[in-house]
């Protein structure tokens, strides 16, 4: 698999806090990453070291293949753009003079591509209204569109949508699933709004205390969160009897204990194995959902 | 680096402050020539003070720059932009020397705003008399371009270190006034005369009392080391330079401008060093 972003053992000591502890993680290609932590975890600290705004203690990154020691890294940072914290634009500049602006620091040839950029954010219309006048949500797609400026193939967003109505977060969300889907961009999103992120996310990074606990792909994390039942009994080799003759989607997860993947009368499953000598010990039902799978993985500490 | 101060320039052609603070040279510009108007048209008095009308917007220039530099490179962090330019791969070295010019350019156009204007007045209120009596103008300007090097290395190594705007701005201005309150005390201990007269009254054989002047050794006077100490110190300050520049008909030296240069290598030297090494937020 090919990355765009990966991270060795990357550490950031400040005075007397360890904000990232030896984090490792790796972001594929054309992904949309969820980046999922607690207040404080380390996320915005790594996203500040990836765009180069401080440097790490020790480790490494690599973006596009390059080395973060190396020199060449300040080129690779040109195929990114980013939103950090909060959308860095110019209050008393218009939504297109602040494109205009960002077009000159990228050293673009011509403002073409301006009117295109605020029709994709949703911005064509605001005239010669002041960035300092936009609601939030209008700040924050306007901040997208500066990052976008120049066409980065990865974009990073931290925390995107916190503070935006439900109708902001819609269009954020719609605005982040067009880019990947039809401009391919690789999409690094940190957030606290786990649902959300759930729409959104083809891969999950959790992080806790400034290291990655757990990278998954939104497939397996489908699959762990999926409604099944957990059944224990005495004998597992009949148990896969079974389900394998009444093709029934069945996961082992030791000798005795297996999920089950599909809804089925209790009643059934316990005399078809009562009728081959096999005992059921216990039977549960799991739902997961993302945020529970979260707090189960970071051990559901106390948020800041 | 081009792209960078195309982008800054942008910025400087958009700034209300820049064009508030040109009102504001401006105004200052006319409120000088208003009085020597008054002085020679209205008081009949003699007035030959056009060295400080014309290099005058020193004084005000050095208040103005501060609240330009705090303001136009505070924002850069405050708003965030700073960010942008950095994540969109430049480096830290071009930033700051991007940032350094566009807010000398600013001070250059903000000095030289004030000399057409004071150039423009004073012709019409006074005449001739006013752009002749300026002394050695082109030496005068070239002093004045290096002492904006030099002041402007110095606030921008302030904001540029500083995230925080308003303690930036509030840093800046102290700054100014403090520079400008040496500056000034520097300039009056070299200036005072080694004797001075004094009256003194004094019994004559009659008994009767006399007033008499005496010349006497000033106790003030520096001499020796510490004379040369503060002789270095008016070269080294900035505001020392600009009032030998606005006030007297000095006699140029090369120093001056080397002392300016060295001080905008030193400040920028040391601000980059710094700033590639700063967490920025």
């Amino acid at each position: 698999m090919e990355y765009c972003l990966t991270a060795n053992a990357l550490c950031k000591q400040y005075k007397h806090d360890t904000a990232l502890n030896n984090l490792s993680m790796h972001v594929p290609k054309g992904s949309i990453y969820g980046f999922v932590g607690k207040n404080g975890a380390g996320k915005t600290t790594l996203i500040r070291l990836v765009c180069g705004l401080q440097r790490q203690t020790s480790g490494e990154y690599t973006l596009y293949g390059i080395n973060s020691r190396d020199k060449a890294i300040e080129k690779a940072r040109k195929r990114m753009g980013a939103i950090v914290e909060a959308p860095s634009v110019y209050p008393d500049m218009t939504a297109e003079e602040n494109l205009k602006i960002q077009y000159k620091v990228l050293g673009m040839p011509s403002y073409d591509g301006i009117s295109e950029l605020l029709k994709l954010v949703g911005l064509a219309d605001t005239g010669r209204k002041k960035a300092k006048n936009f609601s939030l949500g209008m700040r924050q797609r306007l901040g997208i569109a500066v990052a976008l400026a120049g066409n980065p193939d990865f974009l990073i967003l931290d925390e995107p949508i916190n503070g935006l109505d439900p109708q902001g977060i819609i269009e954020i969300r719609e605005l982040i699933l067009k880019l990947n889907r039809e401009r391919q961009v690789t999409i690094l999103i940190s957030s606290h709004i786990l649902d959300e992120l759930s729409k959104l996310a083809t891969h999950y990074g959790f992080i806790d205390k400034g290291h990655i606990v757990r990278e998954i792909s939104a497939q397996e994390m489908e699959a762990a969160c999926r409604k099944c039942v957990r059944i224990e009994v005495d004998h597992a080799g009949v148990l896969a009897r079974v389900l394998h003759e009444r093709k029934i989607e069945y996961h082992m997860l030791s000798e005795t204990v297996a999920e089950i993947f599909a809804g089925m009368s209790v009643t059934d499953l316990v005399l078809m194995l009562a009728k081959e000598h096999c005992e059921v010990l216990s039977y549960k039902e799991q739902d997961e959902s993302l945020e529970s799978y979260y707090v189960k993985l970071v051990g559901g500490g106390v948020y800041e | 680096m081009n792209r960078l101060l195309a982008a800054n320039f942008a910025r400087l052609w958009r700034s209300k402050i820049f064009y508030g603070l040109e009102l504001f040279m401006i105004g200052y510009c006319m409120l000088f020539y208003r009085d020597a108007y008054i002085t020679i048209n209205v008081n009949h008095k003699e007035y030959s003070n056009w060295n400080t009308g014309f290099f005058g917007g020193l004084l005000p220039g050095g208040i103005a720059l501060a609240v330009f530099i705090s303001f136009y490179i505070g924002a850069e962090y405050s708003n965030g932009t700073i960010r942008n330019k950095i994540a969109t791969g430049h480096s830290r070295f071009h930033i700051y020397l991007s940032n350094l010019f566009v807010c000398y350019g600013a001070a250059v156009i903000m000095m030289m705003t004030y000399c057409v204007t004071s150039l423009l007045i004073g012709f019409i209120l006074i005449g001739k008399e006013a752009i002749s009596g300026i002394w050695k103008p082109a030496q005068g300007i070239g002093m004045m371009l290096c002492i904006l090097m030099a002041y402007t290395a110095i606030l921008v190594f302030v904001a540029m270190l500083d995230m925080n705007i308003a303690r930036t701005g509030v840093v800046s201005l102290l700054l100014t006034i403090l520079l400008l309150a040496a500056g000034i005390m520097v300039i009056q201990y070299l200036e005072m005369p080694e004797y001075m007269v004094r009256l003194e009254e004094v019994q004559d054989e009659s008994g009767e009392t006399k007033t008499v002047e005496r010349t006497v050794y000033n106790s003030k006077y520096l001499s020796g080391e510490k004379r040369e100490l503060y002789e270095w110190a008016k070269l080294i300050l900035p505001s020392a330079q600009v009032m030998e520049v606005i006030n007297r008909d000095v006699e140029y030296s090369v120093k001056q401008p080397i002392c300016m240069f060295g001080e905008l290598l030193i400040f920028t030297g040391a601000g980059i060093w710094i700033f590639l090494r700063k967490d920025i937020k």
